[in-house]
């Protein structure tokens, strides 16, 4: 549970001090509004009181996985290898929410019993977390190779001589759910176990039904 | 999951196999738990409004550049927004003629009359709101830091550039 002095802190001046960038400074006089970054260990408890009733913490890039050293913890040569090796230390945005959807008997209830308040929560945190992936897609072009993919498209838009038109592309890889390459990718598996097993004859499609008994019984009381 | 199989199915969606360790949520305060678990009429109306208690309450509003054409369509309730969701907070004074919103309310509310709020939602019930404010009041780290924000402003020979800083992390 934050404490106050752990969530703010006033200031006064010109803001010329230094501040961590997503820290966010709200003037006593009226001016524009300010933004909230999804990295912002507020972003949620500001936004969802009668969730997190406490301020509760929400996701925030520093968070150790269970059983590592905190990345912030190793001293420069660690870190240095650390990044080498790719592997993370610190809990992603992913598995944050994951954790937090879950009903868990030693945890609040009010998150659970959100009712349509949680629903909104849920879609928020996709929100938050398909941005962070687009702005990772954003920055991390050279990484992707996606260098590459621009010569080509270059090649195939020949007779393309008005250079102004040519803009920054950023493709979307296949790991990207709905993406374009996303779909092709399952269009083609699906036609590949088609010519395997040939043509299908039934299209089944499965509905949940919320009456059910199973998920009545799996209820809590009043839910 | 590369080792979940058929015969061996396994799940890791809920903490990546014990590797996410997150502190528990605390204990819902009990005027929550009530509201959010009882059957009594007036409490499922609270549920059914929750939302708009809840953005009563909030601190940020949510911005978007919203897509009208499917928000009054048929069937459930869609929201369709193009580009970024944008969480936002605004200065800590209103601007000139303007009424108090979000977290400004807990800085206009100087003698808790918790009157501004009835006026921003009249169609919530009051005696909810006013159990729900004074909870917020009690426990909340952010309502505790507008009102030392607030107390601030308030003393003779503040200086009138006073910024506050929510630290990110």
């Amino acid at each position: 549970m934050p404490t106050t002095d752990e969530v703010a802190a006033m200031m006064v001046g010109d803001g010329s001090e230094a501040v961590d960038k997503c820290d966010v400074v709200i003037t006593q006089q009226a001016g524009p509004c300010q933004r909230i970054f999804e990295l912002h260990v507020g972003y949620m408890a500001l936004h969802y009181p009668l969730l997190f009733p406490y301020g509760e913490d929400g996701w925030h890039p520093n968070i150790p996985l269970n059983g590592v050293i905190a990345n912030t913890d190793l001293d420069e040569d660690h870190a240095k290898k650390a990044e080498l090796q790719r592997k993370h230390y610190n809990a992603t945005m992913v598995e944050f929410y994951g954790y937090r959807f879950q009903h868990r008997d030693t945890d609040g209830i009010a998150l659970i019993r959100g009712d349509r308040l949680r629903h909104q929560y849920i879609v928020d945190a996709y929100a938050a977390i398909e941005q962070n992936c687009l702005k990772y897609l954003c920055l991390n072009k050279k990484k992707l190779r996606a260098g590459l993919y621009q010569g080509l498209q270059d090649a195939i838009v020949a007779g393309d001589n008005n250079a102004t038109a040519i803009r920054i592309k950023i493709i979307l890889p296949f790991s990207f759910i709905v993406g374009p390459r996303h779909m092709v990718q399952n269009y083609q598996d699906a036609m590949a176990i088609c010519r395997w097993a040939r043509c299908p004859d039934a299209f089944v499609t499965f509905t949940c039904n919320p009456q059910w008994l199973e998920i009545k019984r799996a209820l809590l009381f009043g839910q | 999951m590369a080792k979940s199989s058929y015969n061996n199915p396994q799940f890791s969606l809920c903490c990546e196999n014990g590797k996410v360790l997150l502190p528990n949520l605390p204990a819902t305060p009990q005027e929550l738990e009530v509201l959010l678990t009882n059957k009594d009429a007036s409490v499922v109306k609270f549920r059914d409004q929750i939302h708009m208690y809840n953005s009563v309450l909030a601190f940020t509003s949510l911005d978007a550049k919203v897509d009208e054409s499917v928000t009054r369509g048929p069937g459930p309730y869609s929201f369709r927004i193009q580009g970024e969701l944008y969480h936002r907070i605004r200065s800590l004074c209103p601007a000139e003629g303007q009424r108090p919103q979000f977290a400004q309310l807990y800085i206009h509310d100087t003698k808790c009359e918790h009157q501004n709020y009835h006026t921003v939602m009249p169609s919530l019930d009051p005696t909810t709101l006013d159990r729900l404010l004074t909870m917020m009041y009690n426990i909340n780290p952010y309502v505790e830091v507008f009102k030392m924000a607030r107390d601030m402003m308030v003393t003779e020979g503040a200086p009138m550039d006073l910024k506050l800083r929510l630290i990110a992390s």
